[in-house]
This record gives structure tokens, C-alpha cells and sequence, in this order.
């Protein structure tokens, strides 16, 4: 997990930041960063770990962005991967970001990262927020107490992250002597007893977190002591729960919260009044039973509408300025057949990622990043779980089913916002069958064209109510519980452009990144099919599908190259017929158990990728045949229907 | 009075009491593990903020509004707090 790189570390420093979420680890990112970061994945585990770079005074600086989690045990991947860091990459410092109108739950937290015993610096961040609910925060005094620098910040406006930075080099240039504060009388003598019990070993952490982490029963540190110790943790642990009559591990929270209780009592302090708390009152709008829900309706309503008419806009533009380009292109003195390759092959896929998929997903990214900065993605889970829960998932996985409108690909990657990886799979498998960007394309230009928009609407019904089924049958049958939701509600705040445009921007790159290569190598590949002549042949294999779905064969090959790029499904059926006007190709029962089956038959490429990215090949591969044997069927029954009509 | 959460109406001060624990469990279930890291301990004494009798259940904890869906909240045994 060390990368294995741990001597090219020496000569630099890495920062990491840790903290709740929301707390604004990432704009102090950004601000210490400036411009250049990039997303990478903690090995094997699909979290994302932003880094940036900063020079200073010769010394090379790698400033690490954590995920946000509200505690360093085993509940979702975010806390594994970031105790994993804290432990095995040994940051320098890490910088504790804490919101510090909600001190009390931050120094929950707070106090389990520096029984890690790494060195720590304290960012009080969002301190405006505390004052104008009327309170202020005894610096010093915390600082006695925690035994490490603590800082006023207030990031989204620049202030305190000079001597935050400056506090922080500081840190790492000094040594630190962790000095623990006290839990009660009777764990604290128990931690010391297991702690005496480990001194003959050598471990990457403080003996102090180890023990308080065997007494949490935590399964991945019981793998790296021997079994006596654990004996002896089974022992203690059972005295402090007939002393206190709870399970250990409630214990511990308990005593973290007495803990944490103890320190703000003695440092917050009330100024004056607080002001009255405006989210609150929003959030009866918002989340009323009623209204909510139709505001949340007008909102994505206005989404598709904005990101559907400046996507096509964009779209036609772009696409318009590489056809202009194209008889530039075909005037050069090359060779035909390599001139067409290279059009057709290479360039067509660059068309297809910058002219077809872009121009929808930043729209949509951009308006994502305005819901999120808001605070209202929050009230989206919130008003969607109970539906959710129907379908096995809860209700922060709307937003990814969302974010599937405009393309799958980074819906996947936008599971990640769940805990488990069951939901993840589900929540996936759904977003795969939510028609993306391109499917609408083929709706609109195939169904609503020919047979009118009642059945392009009576598609999407259909496919929705198939989604439902799914989610049901996935809940049903995969192993595991479903999880329930436990979601902090962030307080709505103004949207700051340049964070919005910085988000949009992070998103972006990390899907071009992913997609353009596999979108350009797989159009390469059709490109290198149709040259090599080999079409007859794939035309062959598809006989037995044409038959089942009762469309004629040259139509169903072109399902196969949908696999590639699902709008390039409308484009071959014209290229192979010579003709737009899909009427004359297929009867108006075929287009539509067509349009149908190019709404669910398969995940393309790009899709398929990312799947095996996030869950690994097996599942990737199940999941494609799972959907290709279910449309086939579907297809196949909606066949035989529509001959009965 | 003891209740769930679920069925405390909006508006109400209550204590948390205890949490059903499933009889065959070893261990407490993780999310009962991750609603005491969010701070609803027993002996905690929280506000209901939203329940509309569909949907998750707004609560206020230590001065952070936490949602929580139905199915967990139906685990937690609460008692009403006469102010
Ligand atoms: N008022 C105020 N808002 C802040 C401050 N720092 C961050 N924010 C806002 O808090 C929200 C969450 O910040 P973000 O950096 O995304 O949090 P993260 O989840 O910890 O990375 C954003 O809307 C920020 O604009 C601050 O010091 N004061
Ligand atoms: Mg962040």
C-alpha cells in the first residue's frame, strides 16, 4: 500500500487533510493548492485522494484531501482508506480540518486522530459561522488541552491559511511529543494495561490507538497482534462493560463524547445571542411533504431542460466545426484508404467525446456542483429515501440515478457517495439502465420521429418501471441488508462560482481522462471492422437476436456497435441503409421494440470500463450479461406482443 | 412513555433510552456503531425537527441536524422530556 516509494518521500512533505465532511477541507485544498491537482485511488479501494503540489522555499510540498468521515473505525471505505493513509503513508502533518460551529461532534474526531500520534495541526475552519451564532472559541486554552496548534480559519475567504501553512511547516520541522488527553479513571487504566502488554512489539502506530482499537474490537488491527493480547483485551474488555453495562464499543464512544463534552465546556464561549437559523426555515419549504417534492420536480425539470438545450447547442457547434474541418482534411496528399482511418477511426472518436458527451456532461456538472455547493443534495437524499428504500438502496443514491441522465460514467463514479459496496452494485446496475444522454438521442431521432413523441414517452415509462422491477429483484436476491440512511444535514449556503467551476472542472478532467482513450480506441477498432470487411460475418452471428427481437439482421448489427458508443446505433442504421428515413427500413413495431432494446441491451464500453474500475472484472462482466439476457428476453416478449396488436 | 423514533412527532424533546438490538447479534449491528459516533447516545437528549410520517426523520443532535431513515429510526426507544 506504500507504493513501495517511501525513499522518494524523504526529500518532501506531505500534508494530509482530514476531517468531518463539509467542513471545508477541500477549499483550504484549493486555496493551498492554487491550480494542480490531480484525483488518484487509494489502491484497491475506490476513494478518491485528491493531491496537489506546492513548491516553497525548495522544499517540494504534496497536500493530500481526505475524504470526509466522522470516525476512524470500518463503516464505509472512506474511514478505511484514511486511516489506511494516516497509518501507512505517515503523512508529516495532518491538518485536522474542524468545523467549529459544530466543535463538540468535530473534536469527536479529532481526539481519535491524535491518539493516532501523528503530528497535528488544528483547523478551526468556518469560525464565522460560530460567531454569528453568537460564540467564540478559547484558542490557547484548546491548544493546552490538545497539546498541538490550533488555528482560526475561515477558507472560503482566505483568512487564517497563511499561518495555518505557516504553523503546519512549522509542525513537521519539529519533533512532537503526543500527550494524550485523560479518559476516565476506569478505561484509562485498562488502555495502559494493554499498552504495557504491547511494549515489546513495534507496530506503525501509537500503542494508544492500537489499544484502544483492540478494546473497539476492530478486526483489522486483531490481525496484527498475537492471540494472548487478545486475551488478555477479551478480559478487560469485559470488566469495563460489567463496571459500565454497555457493549465496549458504545463504551468508547461514550467516553469520547464525555471527553469531547469536557474540552468544549471549558472553551466555547457564548457572546451574544444567536441569530436565528435561516436553513431551518427553508428546509419547511424544501422538505415539506408536498411542496418539496414539486420543487424538487421544477429543479430537475429545469436541469434536463438547461443541460438538454445548451448540450444540443454545444453539440451541433462542435460537431459543425469538425465537419468543416473534414474537407481540409481529406485534401491532404495521404493515402485514401489511411485518410479514412484516420477520419473515421481516430478523429471520429475525439468528435464523439468532445462533441457528443462533453457538451452534455459539463452542463450538468456545473448545475451538480451548484446543488452540492448549496447544500441541496443533501435535501435530494433526504426527500427521495424513502422511495429508495423500496428498490434496496437509500436515498443518497438518487443523485448518481440523476447524474445517469447525462451519461453513466461518472454516474458510477458518483456512487461512491454510498457506504457499502451492495449499494454501490445496485445503485450501479440502475444507473446503468437509466437512459444517458445518448439513448435520448436515439429516442428522439428514432421513436419520437417516426412514430410520435407518445411512444418515445411510453419508452422511457417503460424503461423506468423496468429500473423499478430491477431494483426490487437486486434487493431481493443479492446478499446482504440493505443499509439505512444516517446523513448529516449541511446547512444551505451561498454557492461560491469559482469553488463551483473548480468542482466542475476536477469532474471533468477525471472523466475525460478515463473516457476519451476508451471511446477512441474502441471507434478505432469498429473503423478497423468495417475496413478489414469483416461485417458479413458479425451480420451472421447476430441472426439468432434478430430473430428473437423480429428485426431484420442488418438492423440488429447495428446493436453492436451501440456496445461502442449507444448513438452510434441511429448513425450505422443510416450508413448501412444509405437512408435517414428509418421508416423505410422498419415497420413501426420494429422501431419501437428497437428503441426499447438500445435503452437497456448493454452498458457501453466506456460504462463497462468503469465498472470493472469500481468492482472489479467478475462483477463488470455479470452485470453486461445480466442486462444482455434480460433485454433479449424483454425484447423478445415485447416482440411477440406487438404481433398480437 | 417509551416509543420508537419513528412515531415521535415533530416538534417533541426526547431521550434516547435504548436501541433493539437483534437477539442473534455478537456485536451491536454497525449503524447502531455509527448513529453513537453521530452522537445519539443514550441518555441524549434530542429534538425532532421533521417527521412527516413518510421519509427520513430530521433530528437535532449536539447542535448538528442529522437525518435518519425510517428503518433506523425504528430501532431507537425513545422517551418523551417534559420541558
Ligand atoms: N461560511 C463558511 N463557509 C465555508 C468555509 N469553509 C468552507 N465553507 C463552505 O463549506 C462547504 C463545504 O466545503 P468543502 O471544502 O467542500 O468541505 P469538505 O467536504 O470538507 O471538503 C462549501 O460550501 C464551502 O463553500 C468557511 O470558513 N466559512
Ligand atoms: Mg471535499
Amino acid at each position: 500500500m506504500n507504493n513501495g516509494s517511501t525513499n522518494s518521500h524523504r526529500k518532501q512533505l506531505t500534508i494530509a487533510l482530514a476531517g468531518n465532511a463539509n467542513v471545508g477541507k477541500s477549499v483550504i485544498f484549493n486555496q493551498l493548492t492554487g491550480g494542480n491537482q490531480i484525483i488518484g485511488n487509494w489502491p484497491g479501494k475506490t476513494v478518491e485522494i485528491q493531491e496537489g503540489y506546492i513548491e516553497k522555499n525548495g522544499l517540494k510540498i504534496r497536500v493530500v484531501d481526505l475524504p470526509g468521515i466522522y470516525s476512524l473505525s470500518t463503516y464505509s471505505e472512506e474511514e478505511i482508506v484514511t486511516r489506511e493513509f494516516i497509518i501507512k503513508e505517515r503523512p508529516d502533518v495532518v491538518i485536522v480540518v474542524v468545523d467549529a460551529s459544530a466543535l463538540y461532534r468535530n473534536l469527536f474526531f479529532l481526539l481519535q486522530i491524535l491518539e493516532i500520534g501523528a503530528k497535528t495541526v488544528v483547523a478551526l475552519n468556518q469560525y464565522d459561522l460560530l460567531e454569528r451564532d453568537g460564540f467564540e472559541i478559547d484558542l490557547q486554552k484548546l491548544e493546552s488541552l490538545l497539546n498541538v496548534p490550533v488555528v482560526k480559519t475561515i477558507a472560503t475567504k482566505n483568512i487564517g491559511l497563511k499561518e495555518l501553512f505557516e504553523r503546519t511547516l512549522l509542525m513537521a520541522s519539529r519533533t512532537y511529543v503526543p500527550k494524550f488527553p485523560k479518559y476516565g479513571k476506569e478505561i484509562e487504566e485498562r488502555i495502559n494495561k494493554l499498552v504495557e502488554a504491547l511494549s515489546p512489539y513495534d507496530f506503525d502506530v501509537s500503542k494508544r490507538f492500537l489499544a484502544i482499537k483492540l478494546l473497539e474490537h476492530d478486526e483489522e488491527f486483531e490481525k496484527l497482534v498475537p492471540k494472548d493480547i487478545l486475551h488478555l483485551r477479551d478480559k478487560l474488555a469485559k470488566e469495563l462493560e460489567e463496571i459500565h453495562g454497555e457493549p465496549i464499543r458504545t463504551i468508547i464512544i461514550q467516553e469520547r463524547y464525555a471527553l469531547a463534552s469536557r474540552i468544549t465546556a471549558e472553551v466555547l464561549r457564548k457572546k451574544t445571542k444567536r441569530s436565528i437559523d435561516f436553513s431551518n426555515r427553508i428546509d419547511d419549504i424544501l422538505l415539506h411533504p408536498v411542496f418539496g417534492f414539486f420543487f424538487l420536480t421544477l429543479i430537475l425539470l429545469f436541469m434536463f431542460f438547461v443541460v438538454f438545450k445548451f448540450g444540443s447547442f454545444l453539440s451541433d457547434y462542435i460537431g459543425g466545426l469538425f465537419d468543416s474541418l473534414k474537407p481540409h482534411f481529406m485534401s491532404l496528399k495521404l493515402d485514401e484508404s489511411l485518410k479514412t482511418f484516420i477520419w473515421d477511426g481516430l478523429i471520429d472518436g475525439l468528435v464523439a467525446a468532445f462533441g457528443i458527451v462533453l457538451p452534455y456532461i459539463a452542463p450538468f456538472y456545473l448545475l451538480l456542483s451548484f446543488l452540492e455547493d448549496s447544500g441541496y443534495l443533501a435535501r435530494i437524499a433526504f426527500l427521495t429515501d424513502a422511495f429508495m428504500h423500496k428498490i434496496g438502496i437509500h436515498g443518497k443514491a438518487f443523485i448518481p440515478l440523476i447524474e445517469s441522465f447525462g451519461c453513466n460514467v461518472p454516474a458510477i463514479m458518483g456512487t461512491r457517495v454510498l457506504e457499502r459496496r451492495r449499494d454501490r452494485i445496485i445503485a450501479s446496475i440502475l444507473a446503468t439502465l437509466v437512459p444517458c444522454s445518448a439513448r435520448s438521442v436515439i429516442v428522439f431521432g428514432l421513436v419520437a420521429a417516426f412514430l410520435g413523441p407518445i411512444y418515445a414517452i411510453l419508452i422511457y415509462a417503460l424503461d423506468f418501471v423496468f429500473i423499478f422491477f430491477v431494483g426490487l429483484l437486486l434487493n431481493r436476491y443479492l446478499k446482504g441488508t440493505p443499509t439505512g440512511l444516517i446523513m448529516e444535514m449541511p446547512r444551505y449556503r451561498k454557492p461560491v462560482l469559482r469553488i463551483i467551476l473548480k468542482q466542475t472542472w476536477i469532474r471533468l478532467k477525471e472523466f475525460f481522462t478515463f473516457a476519451t482513450p476508451i471511446i477512441v480506441i474502441s471507434n478505432a477498432i469498429m473503423e478497423g471492422l468495417i475496413l478489414l470487411k469483416l461485417l458479413p460475418y458479425l451480420e451472421l452471428s447476430v441472426k439468432p437476436f434478430a430473430y428473437i427481437l423480429g428485426l431484420p439482421p442488418l438492423a440488429t448489427l447495428t446493436l453492436v456497435f451501440g456496445a461502442l458508443r449507444k448513438e452510434l446505433t441511429l448513425i450505422m442504421l443510416a450508413t448501412f441503409y444509405k437512408t435517414s428515413n428509418f421508416a423505410l427500413i422498419l415497420t413501426p413495431k420494429q422501431i419501437f421494440v428497437y428503441g426499447f432494446v438500445t435503452m437497456i441491451y448493454i452498458p457501453c464500453v466506456a460504462t463497462i470500463a468503469m465498472l470493472k474500475r469500481e468492482f472489479g472484472t467478475r462483477v463488470a462482466i455479470l452485470i453486461t450479461l445480466f442486462e444482455f439476457v434480460l433485454s433479449m428476453i424483454l425484447g423478445g416478449i415485447l416482440n411477440l406482443l406487438l404481433r398480437f396488436i | 412513555m417509551y416509543e420508537t423514533l419513528d412515531r415521535v412527532k415533530a416538534n417533541r424533546i426526547v431521550k434516547v433510552v435504548d436501541f433493539v438490538v437483534p437477539k442473534h447479534h455478537i456485536h451491536i449491528p454497525q449503524y447502531i456503531v455509527r448513529l453513537q459516533e453521530m452522537g445519539v447516545l443514550k441518555g441524549e437528549i434530542i429534538e425532532v425537527r421533521r417527521n412527516t410520517g413518510i421519509g427520513p426523520i430530521e433530528i437535532n443532535v449536539k447542535g448538528t441536524k442529522l437525518a435518519i431513515g425510517r428503518g433506523i429510526a425504528s430501532k431507537i426507544i425513545v422517551e418523551e422530556v417534559n420541558e
